[in-house]
């Protein structure tokens, strides 16, 4: 786990398929040195994982993969490629530790680290002035929500003496139940707290859009788990639940006025992360297990739309959907990419997004009969803006502006297949999460 | 500064009325001490040919005689002079006003930007740092926990981090900025006495890495941040000082505030520190403005002007000691 770090001393000497390989490499070693246990395993003073850390940390792994390959544009017109590689493997290190770590200040620290080598690729390798703008509002909002959580971990330390997940017994009020709920709520984000989002995904380059989609909202939905380890509280989670409730069904209607790519698919991992908030409000096996295939299968969904938007964005320099237009005669095969992940992005059977819809709608229902009513529009509404954006895009009348631009290359193929293929192939193997004990 | 004799002379005398401050048993001592380093920080500041650096030094003499004047007046009352603990509390926050004067502490703390802004880098450095020492452990010893400590930090804190958003000279922000830092100095010397100087060695640290490049790039407002052609270690390595300076954790500049926040909590002063957490929260975000047209890293610069022969070494150095953040954390065990 720890010779990552080291690899990154040599980061500047070593071409970047090498170090893919690398990457590939230490991902296969932690797959099969993971004994799949049910309980926290692997444990010393700092570090250990169960099959809720080990999964984001293995996907953690898959997005920065995709990542390194997504941008070989920055490989290309050597834009300071190896800052930028130095960058994607230091957020790799920090996510992997956040993930992996068993205390709750260290968890609050690494989840802070990771926010800088994402700021540092959305200020360095993003593409309009504006995100600056952009890069302050991930910032702010971050900090702000995440400051009064320090203070509400010291005091648990101060309370019960440890900070370990396990050990913490503490008496909780309603000013430490949000002080250590909001930070991951706006990370996560649940609605009316996530105007950062859209605008960070706008401005950031492919690499930042796809980590913050696939792997950084996760950190939210993680942390979350980890507090109701100790935080069994019932009564203030309605609020949250209420609010994501009625979020998922307006940011679906919201989805649906937007004409930027990558807009529209920030909104939409708004809507499927308020789906993920609403199961762990609920605090059911169900939801917990469903948010966590969820949390997975949007990662690998959201990342790879980013991803088909990225190729679009390429050929035309735009991000507009009145100008990508006609997609299906100019890349046919790149569309069937698109609508692969499009119906993945609207839960369609063989996908992970469908078995973590099937069990959060179960939840959430045994939480309120009457929240069917949002649930159904929010799952209609899913399917409409993900049907708008794949009509928009690959049907129309072409923009003669792109038929100076070329075909899809294999590598962007090859990054698309290993987005689908986790997406879909899991769902074989998916009973492995429901080792998920709490 | 260190090519003529006697500024050299004067610089070893500055650092000695601190060390006497700190190492005196007895109140005419610390005076003593304190006129001392006043009296020979002036010359420092004086050069003739510059306007500016004469009416600064005059400023600062006035404040600082001022101050002292009425520390010794207060010390007279005293029936003995040695430090004692039972000396009545009214005389105790006449002598935190005379300090607060002198480090320039608000209410107290018009003369401080006003003079940073007249002074070139160098001694900008030594007013954050070491001439902040000997008042603060004056502070320190005759600090006890009340209502009146509560409210000058929080005042400091919530001055310095909004009276700073609306300048443009660097130097005035950094004045500002370590008002705001004063505060939490107060607040670590209410909590623990010891913390505070881990706080202040670190900020410190901080404080002369950013003098120093802020210096060598003679920087003086933020629209200069542009005018150079930086390479991209350089841009990197003062983003990472800013942030640094902000507080963000995996860079030096959260040590102090972790410690703080830990120690302030364990002594229930969760309100307290709400406050100065976000107060440095809004400090981070004239840190970051500083530093925004350098940040955007593909940004273009004038590339006619050419900087001096530079070395990536310095930078680098800077880049590391910023990311020293655990090997602080063990250095900090041992003290």
């Amino acid at each position: 786990m720890f010779s990552l770090s080291f690899l990154t001393l040599f980061i500047t000497l070593i071409d970047w398929y090498i170090l893919l390989i690398f990457l590939m490499f230490i991902m296969f070693y932690m797959m099969v040195s993971f004994n799949m246990l049910d309980w926290f395993s692997m444990v010393s003073y700092m570090f250990g994982g169960d099959i809720l850390s080990f999964s984001l940390i293995i996907l953690s792994f898959w997005i920065i993969f995709l990542m390194v390959l997504a941008s070989s544009l920055v490989y290309k017109n050597m834009t300071y490629y190896s800052e930028f590689m130095f960058m994607n493997v230091l957020l790799l290190i920090f996510l992997m530790f956040s993930f992996s770590v068993n205390n709750l200040f260290m968890y609050y620290l690494f989840f802070e680290c990771s926010l800088i080598p994402t700021l540092i690729l959305i200020f360095g390798w993003g593409y309009q002035p504006e995100r600056l703008m952009a890069g302050y509002y991930l910032l702010f909002y971050t900090l702000f929500f995440s400051l009064p959580m320090l203070l509400g971990i010291f005091y648990i330390n101060n309370f019960c003496f440890s900070m370990f997940y396990f050990l913490i017994y503490v008496d909780y009020n309603f000013y430490l139940y949000i002080s250590m709920l909001l930070a991951f709520l706006a990370k996560m984000p649940m609605i009316f707290i996530h105007f950062w989002l859209p605008k960070a995904h706008v401005e950031a380059p492919i690499s930042g859009s796809m980590i913050l989609a696939g792997v950084l909202l996760k950190l939210g939905g993680y942390g979350i788990m980890r507090v109701f380890f100790f935080m069994k509280s019932y009564y203030f989670n309605y609020l949250f639940l209420s609010i994501s409730l009625f979020g998922i069904f307006m940011v679906g209607i919201l989805c649906m006025f937007q004409i930027d790519m990558k807009s529209l698919i920030a909104y939409s991992s708004v809507a499927h992360m308020g789906m993920v908030i609403c199961g762990l409000m609920c605090m059911n096996m169900l939801g917990m297990i469903g948010s966590l295939i969820l949390m997975i299968g949007h990662g690998l969904c959201s990342s790879g739309m980013f991803c088909l938007a990225n190729i679009a964005y390429e050929r035309s320099s735009s991000r507009s959907i009145f100008i990508n237009k006609g997609l299906l005669t100019f890349m046919p095969s790149m569309c069937l990419f698109w609508f692969l992940l499009m119906i993945n992005n609207m839960a369609s059977p063989p996908s992970m997004n469908l078995l973590g819809e099937i069990l959060l709608i179960n939840s959430i229902i045994s939480w309120s009969s009457i929240s069917f009513f949002y649930l159904m529009f929010a799952s209609f509404m899913g399917c409409l803006y993900s049907i708008y954006l794949y009509s928009s895009i690959n049907h129309g009348l072409i923009y003669k502006g792109l038929l100076c631009g070329y075909y899809g290359y294999y590598i962007e193929f090859y990054l698309l297949f290993l987005h689908w293929l986790p997406l879909n192939i899991f769902f074989l193997k998916i009973d492995i999460i429901s080792l998920l004990v709490f | 500064m260190l090519k003529t004799s006697s500024k050299m002379l004067f610089l070893m005398t500055t650092i000695m009325g601190t060390m006497m401050v700190v190492s005196s048993s007895n109140w005419l001592n610390m005076w003593i001490g304190l006129e001392i380093n006043m009296m020979s920080f002036i010359p420092l500041m004086f050069k003739s040919k510059n306007n500016f650096l004469s009416q600064s030094s005059m400023m600062y003499f006035l404040i600082q005689s001022m101050a002292s004047t009425m520390f010794i007046i207060m010390i007279l009352f005293n029936k003995y002079m040695f430090i004692s603990f039972y000396s009545t509390n009214a005389q105790n926050i006449i002598i935190f006003i005379t300090m607060m004067m002198k480090m320039g502490m608000p209410p107290f703390h018009m003369w401080f930007p006003e003079l940073m802004s007249k002074l070139n880098w160098n001694l900008c450095m030594f007013l954050m740092t070491w001439q902040k020492i000997a008042p603060m452990y004056i502070l320190s010893i005759i600090m006890d926990n009340n209502s009146i400590m509560m409210m000058m930090i929080v005042m400091s804190t919530i001055l310095g981090a909004i009276l700073g958003l609306n300048h443009t000279s660097t130097r005035k922000i950094m004045a500002y900025s370590s008002i705001n830092h004063m505060g939490w100095l107060v607040a670590c010397a209410l909590t623990f006495k010891k913390l505070w100087i881990m706080y202040m060695i670190m900020y410190s640290i901080m404080v002369i890495m950013i003098c120093y490049t802020l210096n060598k790039y003679n920087i003086l407002f933020i629209n200069q941040f542009n005018i150079k052609s930086l390479t991209m270690v350089e841009k990197m390595s003062l983003l990472i000082m800013m942030m640094s300076m902000g507080g963000l954790p995996p860079f030096l500049g959260f040590m102090p505030k972790w410690m703080t926040i830990e120690y302030m909590i364990s002594s229930n002063e969760i309100m307290l520190m709400l406050i100065m957490v976000m107060s440095s929260l809004i400090t981070l975000s004239y840190y970051m403005r500083m530093i925004s047209s350098i940040s955007m890293l593909m940004s273009n610069s004038q590339k006619w002007i050419f900087m001096n022969k530079t070395s990536k070494i310095p930078s680098t150095i800077t880049l590391f000691i910023n990311m020293m953040l655990p090997l602080f954390f063990i250095l900090m065990n041992f003290m």
